[in-house]
């Protein structure tokens, strides 16, 4: 046995106890059920019984079975989130911190070696007697005491204890990396930061309980489902004690004895009961919660996870998620009178120099159009004219001849200066590729015009169809981006998005979210800086890159440790994920009911009516083994689920009511049908083993 | 099926396409007087709703408006196109809190005139006081829009407790129930603003301008065709034939030798009743004049009549089912609630109506039904009246159990137990199919809302229906609403069959026994008021327990869904877009079937198994 499930063995036992019971209305009346019946069972002892002892026994121990395997079933989803939790305490110990206060810190601005400045001036305190607020000093090799925020330095941190990633990543103070994580380890450097949280409130801290669940609440939808079963639970108390005194009347009526029993009355009702979704339902949560910190992403709150599954308005970052990060040349568009291939080869010459991608992206079309080698430029004659902001052209100088390339305007101004001509085919192509949200690079050799190369966004693989199935299950992407409308427009129609928001700023994101709001969506985003946090505050479903701002994250209510921009989408998918298989098993378990009461009615009932024989549609054997048969395919269905529930079910994309359709052929139907061949199976096994 | 059973199944159809063709234009006046809208009716009985709203002080909008501004813009166009709100809109809680008191003044009203109808005019036949258990079984009855009787109109109840105290409830419970049903239909539609219309003045309207003219019209169809209408009182008259008893008490011709007593003069039993047939019928209740309900020649004359009168059932609900629709903005919506329920009433009314022309081996053999080949229509005739027929009887007894009326017009007691099934389950689905007039509806959504929660999980979406955010709140209040009638219902009969004196009360042992004691409880809790008679209904036990059951069944929903009203009024709507999960969609519906029949059958499996299940296959193995 694998140590994660003896580990949930053992919790299952622990969970009898009844304060842990009373979380769960629907498990507690079978916890009940199950004390009554052994209590009957000890009754029967004393020869005060409604039927023969093994039968009471054979009933009680099922239903003891029952509640052992809803908590068996909650502990085993408890159990990932506990051993990821046991790794990150280990990380999480006291160390020394080096205490720096203000008047030093404000002094070692001006010293040359600010590092050695405060380490001579810093106190030394425990990790876990920082305050909010205070600065403390972190070097090389050692490990960050407290979540803070950068004031001083750069460095190269270790954060693969919250991350998982081995590769270190830079922090610093100012901009958008300068959130310290407590628990991850500086290697190179040094930084002084300022406390942001103190210990026990910490991200690692806020992690830990996280993972373990301590901290999940029950979400709308589930106090809403759970209420459902509370009422379901209750009507089939009523009928359960119902058919006692109808079984009763009709038993006096005809001068009889009431076949109905206490015992087989408490096992009627555990059978009708939502046992199966109520013994789940919080594993089913756990589990959704698991499979997010899984993908790598930490949320504040169950209910965060779960209006996942509901938003419908999706804010995309243009850069990372939707392109690749880099525009690429795509085409050489030659002016008149100039061969392609001479256009290919003075781009080439002009982009060698060039380390941006995009100068190698030019190097390689070149290559692959026209053959053209890389030359190198380590020859005499050649000088590389870097690109400047005043020029706004880059190029090369080599044997009296002159390359130039840039942005259109630029090489405009060059071009004239040069007293050379600037092709009106030219300036058109430009703006056609503007206008296609593309970036026109004018190439000059001395003073004349050769043409245009067209560098473009390049969408990424398999993003359209994305979109696509999100469009289909009714949610609006939306790409954020500082372009142009018309540059926007051009991506947004490329990748198949449903609207954009160009020249975005800060502003423009928290006020394009607040209208979506106002018209009833609900908006999912992800941000990393600290301008991004007013706009994160505000979207229902927030998600803060790991790598951001510690306001960034504060203004989140989830945080992705691998700082990826298409996470939105996977967490979208597990939000659903979660709500659809809750929806499926509670279908699945009031459907089982049918065939329940095939087993059981005429079991109960068939004293009373030998008519009613014609409703064991089943031919069960006895009404003891019919009723054993439904109970104990009642408990042993929840273990059966256990996978289902933890990994949730199959997922896929598709118009509601395709999804409808096939969910209930599966749920619906399969809940239906499964019952009736499993007691069938099940009163056959025993009638074999001579059981009933 | 045979031809009969086809021929009577056609005309059940026929009967139900009339019934939509009228409820389609009803449903569009219903909104429109309901909500203010000027109509050529309003026109006409404006000045008349004027005074009616400002008696129950709440006084129309445009006139506060007017007042205000007495001489400013003297020639201003009076109605809004928007409608004209009478009286301040309520929060749902007022609304629930006026409903709560309108029941309560109704109830103790009507229980002083049944119990004081000794000493009140209008009492010829010289009828003592009721007793007070019966008092308040038929109080709770009446202003529940149940309308069981525990004791026979035309034996017991003076002309004034029948036209001042029933007939008068007959007006306001179907009002009431309009008015919860469109407050429902007001925080479904309403933008965010938390109210749900002014009770008071829906009732007003519901009276003035729905009840009040239709029942007129039947009414006067009714006097024209034969049904009394008088003060006067009750006729003796010679019979024809004469017939007479002999010691058995077996009914012999007069000049028969074993003839002990004879008859030779009858009690015609007069008084208002073509006003009181007619509203019974179209307001979903279904308290007869006289005990004999519609089955009496009195009441139900001829075959126009007895067309109109079952036509008059569901016209009502059917109306506000499909009024849904054209509230929420989107008459899909209707259409498809209106759908669920014909599959449901269709499936009700086959049933019956076929049970009751196979009839039964044991009838057979027993003597009461003759199976063979007549050439015309056979089957069941026990407790039918020969001029109505199985089919229109059977027909009757699915409409009048679908639609909670409870009026008859054959004896249900006598039919087969298949037969007597359906009425049953129908009733003990709580008002889903078609229910009873407004909580019919109120009902249906209730099973709405949780087939939407359901279904929008599997498809991975936080539930709303019709924009609206279904969460915890509105699905407690749902779930109640659908679960309520089912618990009231369980309970009653489990205090009837307990009790010894509800035992007692069972005219017979057996299946059947329990069968008469659990509709008894089911058409309490169901407020239906339909009986299988045999149960001796008028004592006290029997009185006080299903007069709880009448009061708890309607009033516990009725909070429920107007609870669900006010919340679904607060929040604001959500646009639909592709991810929405249709609720007017043939998979839906099918869905909302398979809610309502499985909740149904859950609740209600065990006890049918003992009763009507266990009767029917007696003696087959």
């Amino acid at each position: 046995m694998k140590t994660e499930t003896k580990r949930a063995v053992g919790d299952a036992f622990a969970k009898l106890d009844p304060r842990c019971q009373a979380k769960n209305p629907v498990m507690l009346m079978v916890y009940a059920s199950a004390i009554l019946v052994t209590a009957l069972f000890a009754l029967s002892l004393a020869g005060i019984s409604d039927a023969p002892s093994g039968y009471i026994a054979a009933i009680a121990v099922v239903l003891w079975a029952t509640v052992l395997f809803g908590n068996f079933a909650e502990s085993l989803a408890e159990g990932r989130g506990k051993a990821q939790a046991d790794a990150l305490r280990a990380t999480k110990r006291d160390v020394e911190a080096l205490l720096v206060d203000e008047g030093a810190l404000a002094a070692a601005a001006e010293a040359d070696d600010p590092a050695a400045f405060l380490a001579e001036c810093a106190r030394t305190v425990n990790s876990a007697a920082l305050k909010r607020g205070q600065v403390y000093l972190v070097r090389a090799g050692e490990q960050v005491p407290a979540d803070g925020e950068i004031v001083l330095g750069a460095a190269s941190v270790d954060e693969s204890a919250i991350t998982g990633e081995s590769a270190p990543v830079v922090r610093e103070s100012g901009g958008d990396r300068s959130a310290l994580t407590g628990g991850t380890t500086v290697l190179s450097d040094w930084l002084v930061a300022r406390v942001s949280a103190e210990a026990g409130h910490s991200f690692l801290d806020q992690m830990i309980a996280m993972v373990e669940s301590a901290a999940r609440k029950k979400t709308p939808n589930e106090r809403a489902l759970e209420l459902l079963l509370i009422a379901l639970t209750l009507v089939f108390l009523a009928v359960s004690f119902a058919l006692y005194a109808f079984g009763s009347f009709s038993a006096a009526q005809a001068g009889e004895a009431n076949p109905l029993g206490l015992t087989s009355l408490v096992a009627l009702f555990v059978c009708l009961a939502p046992t199966t979704i109520g013994a789940l339902l919080s594993a089913i949560g756990i589990a959704g919660m698991s499979r997010l910190n899984a993908a790598n992403v930490l949320a504040t709150s169950g209910r965060a996870v779960e209006a996942a599954g509901d938003v419908d308005v999706l804010l995309l970052d243009k850069t990372g998620t939707i392109t690749l990060g880099n525009r690429q040349a795509a085409a050489f568009l030659p002016a008149d009178g100039v061969a392609e291939r001479d256009l290919a080869d003075a781009a080439q010459l002009a982009s060698l120099a060039d380390e941006t991608p995009e100068g190698r992206s030019v190097v390689v079309l070149a290559k692959e159009r026209f053959g053209i080698r890389e030359r190198t430029l380590s020859g005499a004659g050649f000088t590389v004219v870097p690109f400047t902001a005043q020029t706004r052209m880059s190029g090369v100088d080599f044997d009296g001849h002159e390359i130039r390339k840039g942005a259109a305007d630029a090489v405009r101004a060059y071009v004239e200066a040069r007293g050379g001509a600037w092709p009106s085919a030219v300036a058109a192509m430009a703006d056609d590729i503007a206008r296609a949200g593309g970036t026109p690079l004018v190439v000059a050799r001395d003073g004349r015009v050769l043409g245009v190369i067209h560098l473009k966004d390049i969408i990424k693989s398999g993003i359209r169809e994305n979109f696509a199935d999100l469009h289909a299950m009714g949610i609006r992407t939306v790409m954020v981006t500082g372009d142009n409308p018309l540059t926007a427009a051009a991506i947004a129609a490329e990748a198949g998005l449903d609207d954009f928001i160009a020249e975005a700023t800060p502003e423009a994101k928290l006020e394009a979210i607040r209208r979506y709001q106002a018209e009833g969506h609900l908006v999912a985003m992800t941000g990393d800086g600290t301008n991004d946090a007013p706009a994160l505050a505000q979207a229902d479903v927030a998600v803060a890159m790991n790598s951001g701002t510690q306001a960034a994250k504060e203004a989140g209510n989830m945080v992705d440790l691998d700082s990826s921009p298409t996470k939105l989408i996977e967490i979208v998918r597990i939000g659903k994920q979660l709500l659809m298989t809750r929806g499926s098993l509670t279908t699945f378990s009031i459907a089982n009911d049918l065939a329940k009461y095939f087993a059981v009615i005429p079991a109960l009932l068939v004293p009373l009516y030998p008519g009613l024989e014609v409703l064991n549609i089943m031919h069960l054997a006895s009404p003891a083994s019919a009723m054993l048969a439904a109970i104990v395919y009642n408990a042993l269905i929840i273990v059966a689920l256990i996978p289902l529930a933890l990994r949730g079910v199959k997922y896929r994309e598709g118009a509601p009511s395709a999804l409808l359709a096939r969910n209930l052929a599966v749920y619906g139907l399969g809940g239906v049908a499964v019952p009736f061949a499993a007691i069938k199976a099940l009163d056959m096994l025993m009638v074999a083993v001579g059981v009933a | 099926m045979s031809a009969t059973v086809g021929a009577a199944l056609v005309q059940a159809a026929a009967l139900v396409a009339l019934v939509l063709a009228c409820a389609l234009p009803l449903s569009g006046y219903l909104v429109n007087v309901m909500e203010g809208h000027p109509t050529p009716a309003r026109r006409l009985l404006g000045p008349v709703e004027r005074v009616a709203l400002r008696l129950v002080g709440v006084g129309a909008g445009s006139d506060a408006g007017a007042s205000a501004t007495p001489s400013a813009v003297p020639s201003a166009p009076a109605a809004p196109a928007s409608g004209e709100a009478a009286g301040d809109p309520m929060g749902w809680k007022r609304f629930l809190a006026s409903v709560l008191l309108f029941t309560a003044v109704g109830f103790a009203g009507l229980l002083a005139i049944l119990m004081g109808q000794g000493v009140l005019p209008a009492n010829p036949e010289g009828f003592p006081g009721l007793p007070f258990d019966t008092a308040f079984n038929l109080a709770a009855s009446f202003v529940t829009n149940t309308d069981w009787q525990p004791v026979a109109g035309e034996s017991s109840l003076s002309y004034f407790s029948q036209a001042v105290g029933l007939a008068v409830q007959n007006f306001l419970s179907p009002a009431a129930g309009i008015a919860v049903a469109f407050a429902l239909m007001r925080g479904i539609a309403a933008p965010g603003t938390g109210t749900v219309g002014n009770f008071f003045a829906d009732v007003v309207r519901a009276v003035l301008y729905v009840l009040l003219p239709l029942s007129l019209a039947l009414a006067l169809v009714g006097v024209w065709q034969g049904t009394p209408q008088t003060f006067q009182g009750y006729e003796t008259v010679q019979l024809l034939e004469p017939v007479a008893v002999d010691a058995d008490g077996n009914v012999v011709a007069a000049d028969d030798a074993a003839a002990v007593q004879t008859v030779t003069e009858a009690v015609v039993p007069l008084g208002p009743q073509a006003s009181q047939v007619s509203v019974k019928q179209l307001g979903t209740n279904g308290g007869g004049f006289n005990g004999a309900n519609s089955a009496s020649a009195l009441e139900n004359p001829t075959p126009l009549t007895n067309l109109l009168q079952c036509a008059a059932i569901p016209l009502l609900p059917f109306a506000l089912v499909l009024a849904f629709g054209r509230m929420v903005g989107d008459r899909r919506q209707g259409r498809a609630l209106m759908a669920a329920v014909l599959v449901l009433l269709a499936a009700g009314t086959a049933t019956v109506v076929a049970a009751e022309f196979a009839a039964t081996p044991q009838l057979a053999a027993g003597g009461a039904v003759y199976l063979g080949d007549l050439g015309q229509s056979a089957g069941n005739m026990a407790g039918k009246e020969v001029r109505i027929g199985v089919g229109e009887s059977a027909t009757w007894a699915a409409l009048t159990t679908a639609i909670a009326n409870g009026s008859s017009n054959a004896s249900l007691e006598a039919m087969t137990p298949v037969g007597t099934l359906a009425p049953l389950v129908f009733i003990g689905l709580g008002e889903v199919v078609g229910g009873g007039a407004g909580t019919g509806l109120a009902g249906l959504v209730g099973f709405t809302v949780l087939t939407v929660f359901i279904a929008s999980l599997m498809v991975g979406r936080s539930p709303e229906y019709l924009g609206k955010k279904i969460g915890p709140a509105e699905m407690r209040m749902a779930t109640i609403a659908v679960v309520a009638p089912a618990l009231v219902i369980l309970a009653g009969a489990t205090v009837l069959a307990l009790a010894p004196a509800g035992a007692a009360a069972t005219g017979e042992g057996g299946p059947f026994g329990f069968s008469e004691l659990l509709y008894a409880a089911t058409s309490a809790g169901g407020n239906n008021g339909s009986a299988l008679a045999g149960l001796d209904a008028n004592v006290p036990l029997v009185n006080y327990v299903l007069g709880a059951e009448m009061l708890l069944g309607r009033l516990v929903p009725i909070a429920a869904v107007l609870a669900l009203a006010g919340s679904l009024a607060e929040r604001a709507a959500q646009p639909a877009g592709a991810g929405t999960l249709s609720t007017a969609s043939p998979l839906f519906v099918g869905l909302l079937l398979v809610i309502i029949v499985l909740v149904g059958a859950l609740t209600l499996l065990p006890a049918l198994a003992l009763g009507p299940v266990a009767e029917a296959v007696a003696g087959a193995l």
